[in-house]
């Protein structure tokens, strides 16, 4: 079990690995693919992440400006300078931005139209890349229609972006959020989950896809409890979850105790309790946490990928149809000190028997 | 309108313009007449804000809320889009609240037990404005609801009546929303911290005491929100009440928690808090231009500039109207009205018999806000 004073220490090494994993620039590398590393979308994320641990102003000044001279004319952001901007990147840099104030209001407008410009009008989700990216060009596809998968709505790209909208000011009841919301609702598993395009399994999708209902409105109790029902049977005797393989996971435990932290009202604190502790166990002495392979890149004409086993994937391959690793150990520490910060903002450093849920 | 140019586009320059004009103004302008803190004394000001400010959350927020509603607020969940908004902004919020109050009293040389209490009210009622904004500006389906469960009426039983405030926590604690809620429960914590004092007082009748004022506070707000101004005049006065009445409030609420026969009495801490109330009346004015401009909320400078509430929906005309405010001289004016009355402020200060001790202390936490607001 995890003392009194741990998740304080937990969450202050992890920042600091974190902060001294930058470059010169003040952005973080991680992931290595046919597009070489990501850098913009990396760290879009990953300071989203250190935002939750309450006080990096400062050390993130440096990060913002970058990615703020790194904005496209077209309002977006990229995987990384050599790929043109999608819908991602640009929902997760917009994020960092708007959650460090003092931003110019033209970065955060024009990023918005970028954005919107990838909803789909008809399914009401947002897809990573639209036609006019021009994507199909840089991986020498033959035709747009070869690339469909990249170009379709998906859950785990639509959650982040709806939650961007919605902090940048977009009226919970526009036409955009319910067309977008309307998505989630309709790709929603019977268990409570949303599956995923880019990364292996359902938790992450499942966290963003609950908190962009959630911060539109659009989540109702049942359904709430349904998804946490379905989290509290599928976490493992450690205290861990797991993407489908057969041990628990960091990513996935990091993604499943958000989404029950969503729902603090709703008796998760010793399922929650058990999750942060099975996070602490598992942190490296210099404050990261063990990878494993998390991102998929499937076949650009793929659009269903979760319809495949998890043996047609090939694991850290070159090419598509593949699952990569985090090797820089920067995007699953991200998540799991976002994890463990949450968790601290709810139910303080010290024991949990204030709370009196379970 | 500059030729050729995608109106979006142009428009989209300007608001930066508009922007870092006005606080470039500010800044600028505070730091000619000596009242910019400097970015150091800043940062540690910041921490010792939000740590007050977290233990306060801590201390009353629970009791406040219950179990259940306090573990929603802090949740990624909580307040929807302004999630993040209410986690980061709370702490500061509650600390500022308590802090204007605590100075207000060591100034009126009034500290004592229940200057305490009335700290912890005025920290709740700074956090209840505060949710209250965001409940209005959110989720503005929401308002005919509010405004069932607080009208006058319930204020006024709220204020006096035990058997009534009884039943209002039943109904409240029935409320299906979570924001609205939360937010009644806050409401309610507060009128039982100010009935306490209230039991107790010396000075319960500072020209008329705590309610009138809550009420025309609470109509300014709906009326913000309602979209209902008519003209500029309107609109300014609106604005104003918005802005610089809960720190008339916060004033009478210091003054209730002062012993009649000690110190300087409530009437220097009143005015004090309505002084400092039209500073940042003023600031929030300046520095929420943008934000109020393409939202179409109540803005005194828009205002001033022949903008009504609810213009702002058309490129164009939003075009020309930052146009001529860029053009003219009202950013300058409102600047140097911020600036003149922060020393005004001073000046009072010096005059006045106030605890000179204090003196410093409540300087620096005005121009920290000051600063925190522009930034």
């Amino acid at each position: 079990m995890t003392g009194e004073g741990d998740l304080d220490r937990a969450v202050a090494t992890a920042t600091d690995h974190l902060l001294k994993a930058r470059d010169r620039g003040g952005l973080w590398s991680d992931f290595r693919t046919e597009a070489g590393h990501s850098d913009e979308w990396v760290s879009g994320f990953v300071a989203c992440a250190l935002a939750q641990t309450g006080d990096v102003d400062d050390p993130i000044a440096v990060t913002l400006e970058t990615l703020l001279g790194r904005q496209r004319k077209n309002g977006g952001w990229s995987y990384n300078r050599s790929i043109p901007a999608d819908c991602d990147s640009t929902a997760w840099v917009l994020m960092a931005l708007s959650l460090f104030p003092g931003q110019r209001p033209s970065v955060m407008e024009r990023g918005l139209r970028f954005l919107r410009s990838h909803q789909d009008a008809a399914r009401g989700g947002f897809c990573t890349y639209c036609a006019s990216d021009g994507i199909h060009k840089v991986i020498g596809a033959p035709r747009e229609s070869a690339i469909d998968g990249w170009l379709h709505s998906q859950p785990c790209v639509t959650g982040v972006a709806l939650q961007t909208t919605l902090l940048l000011g977009q009226p919970a009841h526009s036409r955009m959020v319910d067309a977008a919301a309307a998505y989630l609702v309709r790709e929603r598993r019977a268990s409570g989950t949303w599956p995923s395009y880019w990364w292996k399994g359902y938790a992450y999708s499942t966290y963003h896809s609950l908190k962009a209902l959630c911060m539109a409105g659009r989540l109702n109790k049942e359904s709430a409890n349904v998804t946490v029902r379905h989290l509290l049977v599928s976490q493992r005797p450690d205290g861990g979850w797991s993407d489908g393989g057969e041990d628990s996971e960091v990513f996935a435990t990091a993604f499943c105790l958000l989404s029950l932290l969503l729902f603090p009202e709703l008796g998760v604190l010793k399922a929650a309790a058990s999750g942060m502790s099975w996070l602490m166990e598992r942190q490296d002495a210099n404050g990261a946490w063990p990878t494993s392979p998390i991102l998929r890149i499937p076949a650009p004409m793929e659009s269903k990928p979760e319809g495949m086993t998890a043996d047609s994937w090939r694991v850290m391959q070159r090419g598509t149809g593949k699952i990569v690793t985090d090797w820089a150990a920067v995007y699953t520490s991200a998540a799991a000190l976002w994890a463990l910060s949450s968790y601290r903002r709810l139910y303080g450093n010290k024991n949990t028997s204030r709370w009196s849920d379970q | 309108m500059i030729q050729g140019l995608d109106v979006d586009w142009s428009l989209a320059r300007l608001l930066d313009e508009l922007w870092l004009r006005v606080r470039r103004l500010l800044i600028h302008q505070l730091a000619a007449s000596h009242l910019w803190v400097d970015k150091a004394e800043y940062r540690e000001f910041l921490e010792r804000q939000r740590g007050l400010g977290m233990r306060l959350r801590d201390e009353w927020l629970p009791q406040a809320l219950g179990e259940n509603d306090y573990l929603r607020l802090n949740s990624e969940r909580g307040f929807r889009a302004a999630n993040s908004q209410v986690r980061a902004k709370m702490p500061l919020v509650l600390a500022f609240g308590y802090e204007l109050a605590g100075s207000l009293a060591a100034l009126c040389r009034c500290k004592s037990r229940r200057s305490e209490q009335a700290a912890v009210l005025c920290a709740l009622f700074n956090f209840g404005i505060s949710l209250f904004d965001i409940v209005v500006d959110q989720s503005p389906q929401l308002v005919g609801t509010l405004a069932r469960h607080v009208n006058e009426r319930t204020l006024r039983h709220l204020d006096a009546d035990a058997a009534a405030v009884a039943e209002l926590h039943r109904s409240w604690a029935q409320v299906e929303d979570d924001e609205l809620r939360i937010l009644l429960k806050i409401i309610l914590a507060f009128f039982g911290h100010l009935r306490q004092l209230y039991s107790t007082a010396e000075n319960a009748c500072v020209d008329g005491g705590v309610l009138p004022h809550l009420e025309r506070a609470y109509r300014a707000e709906l009326s913000s929100a309602a979209a209902s101004v008519n003209g500029a005049a309107d609109a300014v006065q609106i604005s104003k009440e918005k802005s610089a009445l809960p720190f008339t409030i916060m004033g009478r609420i210091v003054g209730l928690g002062m012993d009649g026969a000690r110190g300087l009495g409530a009437e220097p801490a009143l005015a004090l808090a309505t002084a400092v109330g039209e500073i940042f009346w003023l600031t929030d004015d300046l520095t929420d231009i943008v934000a109020d401009l393409r939202s179409g909320s109540v803005n005194g400078v828009l205002a001033g500039c022949g903008l009504a509430q609810g213009v702002s929906r058309d490129s164009a005309q939003l075009y020309d109207a930052v146009t001529d405010l860029l053009g003219g001289r009202e950013l300058e004016n409102r600047t140097s009205d911020v600036v003149s009355r922060l020393l005004a402020l001073e000046t009072q200060l010096r005059a006045g018999e106030f605890e000179n001790s204090a003196v410093m202390p409540f300087r620096r936490l005005i121009l920290f806000y000051v600063r925190c607001w522009i930034t």
